[in-house]
């Protein structure tokens, strides 16, 4: 009964499906893969995680443009929290490959749930930083095990289906997401591969963010609504702000 | 933003002793000495984009087969190459070796507590002549330097295709493994260039060291990484690489593999003792299974300014200074003499990572990132030893105690390293039973 209730609930907002998976993950990584975090760390995280993405939701929403705001603020929190203190750091490699079976089928629900509104976003992301991998690796006459070891990467999936496929901060046409999706997968390699930095997809998001207004201006599609289908219009709740997590 | 070039990588040799520690490159001897890698020490301080980076070897053979070939990021000068002191890297080994820590259990007889504590460390423990150059340059290969460091003679060579530089390497008599074009291809491709270092037999035996000393190389590159390619290509089967990083704010990790810490504060029976080597080993092997072979383990995390307990000293200013550590003791003025004064706070944090890898479970390098994560770990195992003195009062509730104690020690041992848990028991002195064991009653019932 209540797992139905939960469903339902999903299937009416993927952000349920997406905040369901998120929190499991992070529970899998706490418990399961050990990620080194004492309880008491742990307990500190949920205020502090709260604290830093309300104010990473406001700063990031205060830049709007056409009533969108510019910058992802999961993305945004992270930056600044990694700007603005040197205990944080972004730790990519800590999910291992061994789970990567079930977070590609965590994606793919995310992808059933929204019916693949949307997705394109993340699909055209994965497509172009995968050629882009798998170019290098031909260039180099490296073998196909390296670009297949650096696309079986947990944070990397996080960031292609929960972060960068937010849609309130993605280009409204659908050509326009893609065009958006490639360049983010570009500057993400060039920045990993010829910079050196690591992060570089959550780097490259918030450089390409101020991009999608002149995308928006170009190319024109219908503003994005969080679909809320059965309960009743006068639901006036609002975003959740939970949008992301590594 | 700069552009960057790549980073370095290491070396080769081969090592045969059982606590090999040889470069993590691959092996390229000048004669026909049938060598293999085993394993390498790596010290990496780095801090912001410096890097320096020393690598320790205990090649046992004919140094005149001794040769090492590393990939280098850019250009290196006379000044960028230093030969180390190899106790150094030793005693930073012994530093941060994991650690076998025991207690005595004190009377359970006596009102008070006599405690003693021992630490007990299992430590593993020419010049180039023109003519060569003029052949050099046929292949496309530019031999851009060539120096005369400590005992080694170092070239510093780049080259416009693999096959060349393959060539040429054989033609002076480097073994090189079979598949080495690919890789040196790839990272000829990414703009790096190629240290190989031979031992000057001449310098040596006027140095008269009888043994290779570590090379180190320094240099500035926003790539933080290890190429262990090459290393996989000569090796027989999986290799393990030691890396010891002395950074400023926290401990280093792997973004492109998981970097796991080893189980650790575990208590574990008394024969343990004499055999710790053995138990690492195994342990070791059976948390590299665990994760399917593909993380790299953490067996050391602190601050260089103490530990607790120590296995060694901790490194003086003046080695880590030795070492690379540019940001301290720049003047000499924080020279300590330990014997008057305790280490002070030394602003660098040590970070011991252990990986087992080959090609098919690591096919990339490994790619590292400075985290703000100061937190201390170490490897630490804890043997109790029982009160063994004669007792002066009725000590069967104290012996129960000590029953279930062991053969919980003995599950836990057999958990993290796969021994038989009966193999275990038979070595384990369980006191005898003086009164019924306590517990559910049908156990008393037959017996």
């Amino acid at each position: 009964m209540k797992t139905s209730l939960l469903l339902k609930h999903c299937m009416r907002d993927p952000r349920y499906y997406q905040i369901a998976v998120l929190s499991s993950l992070l529970l899998f990584g706490l418990l399961i893969l050990d990620f080194g975090i004492r309880w008491q760390n742990a307990l500190a995280m949920v205020p502090t995680a709260l604290f830093v993405q309300f104010l990473g939701t406001r700063l990031a929403k205060l830049p709007r443009f056409r009533h969108k705001h510019v910058f992802n603020p999961a993305n945004f929190a992270l930056v600044l929290l990694m700007l603005l203190s040197d205990r944080a750091w972004v730790s990519s490699g800590q999910w291992g490959s061994a789970a990567i079976g079930a977070f590609v089928l965590a994606c793919l629900g995310f992808l059933v749930l929204t019916r693949a509104r949307r997705a394109e976003t993340s699909i055209v992301f994965l497509l172009s930083y995968g050629i882009s991998l798998f170019g290098r690796a031909l260039w180099l006459d490296d073998p196909i095990s390296i670009p297949l070891h650096q696309l079986q990467n947990g944070a990397l999936l996080i960031f292609a289906f929960f972060m960068i496929s937010d849609p309130k901060t993605t280009p409204d046409a659908a050509f326009g997401r893609c065009v958006y999706a490639t360049l983010v997968a570009s500057v993400a390699y060039t920045l990993q591969f010829i910079y050196y930095q690591p992060n570089g997809p959550i780097l490259a998001l918030i450089m390409c963010a101020p991009l999608v207004p002149v995308i928006d201006a170009l190319l024109h599609g219908p503003n994005y609504r969080w679909e809320r289908s059965s309960p009743p219009a006068s639901s006036k709740q609002q975003s959740i702000p939970f949008k992301g997590a590594f | 933003m700069r552009v960057l070039v790549t980073l370095i990588a290491t070396a080769m040799t081969i090592a045969v002793a059982t606590t090999a520690q040889a470069f993590c490159g691959f092996y390229v001897a000048r004669a026909d000495t049938s060598l293999f890698n085993k394993a390498s020490q790596v010290v990496l301080v780095r801090d912001g984009d410096r890097t320096v980076i020393t690598m320790a070897n205990d090649f046992e053979g004919d140094v005149e087969d001794f040769a090492i070939v590393v990939p280098v990021p850019t250009l290196i000068e006379r000044e960028q190459i230093n030969v180390g002191d190899r106790a150094i890297v030793q005693h930073l080994d012994a530093y941060t070796a994991p650690r076998l820590v025991e207690y005595h259990d004190p009377d359970p007889c006596m009102r008070y507590e006599r405690f003693t504590t021992m630490e007990d460390l299992v430590a593993q423990s020419a010049p180039i002549l023109e003519k060569v150059e003029k052949k050099a340059n046929s292949l496309g290969v530019t031999i851009e330097a060539s120096y005369t460091v400590g005992e080694y003679d170092i070239l510093i060579l780049s080259a416009q295709q693999s096959g060349g530089l393959i060539k040429w390497l054989k033609q002076n008599d480097y073994k090189i493994p079979r598949g080495a074009e690919r890789v040196v291809g790839s990272y000829l491709k990414q703009d790096m260039h190629f240290f190989v270092a031979k031992v000057n037999l001449e310098e040596q035996s006027k140095l008269g060291y009888q043994y290779l000393r570590p090379l180190q190389i320094a240099y500035e590159n926003n790539k933080f990484m290890l190429p262990i390619r090459l290393g996989t290509l000569n090796a027989k089967g999986k290799q393990d690489l030691y890396v010891y990083a002395l950074t400023r704010s926290g401990r280093i990790e792997t973004t492109n593999y998981r970097t796991v810490k080893l189980p650790s504060d575990v208590e574990v029976p008394e024969f343990v003792q004499s055999e710790f080597a053995e138990f690492y080993r195994d342990m070791f092997a059976q948390q590299v299974s665990t994760e399917n072979e593909r993380a790299v383990f953490l067996e050391y995390a602190w601050d260089m300014g103490w530990c607790d307990p120590c296995a060694a000293d901790p490194l003086s200013t003046k080695e880590l200074r030795d070492l690379g550590v540019f940001w301290i003791g720049e003047n000499g003025d924080q020279q300590i003499n330990r014997e008057v004064a305790p280490i002070p706070a030394q602003n660098v944090f040590v970070t011991r990572l252990h990986v087992r890898y080959d090609s098919e479970h690591f096919p990339e390098d490994l790619v590292f990132q400075e985290t703000g994560d100061r937190q201390n770990y170490q490897g630490r195992y804890v043997i109790r030893h029982p009160w063994k003195g004669k007792a002066s009062c009725d000590i069967s509730n104290y012996q129960a105690e000590v029953r279930t104690r062991q053969e919980r020690e003995a599950q836990q041992l057999a958990n993290l390293t796969g021994w038989d848990i009966d193999s275990i028991r038979k070595k384990i002195p369980f006191p005898e039973r003086t009164t019924p064991e306590k517990g559910p009653w049908w156990k008393r019932l037959w017996s």
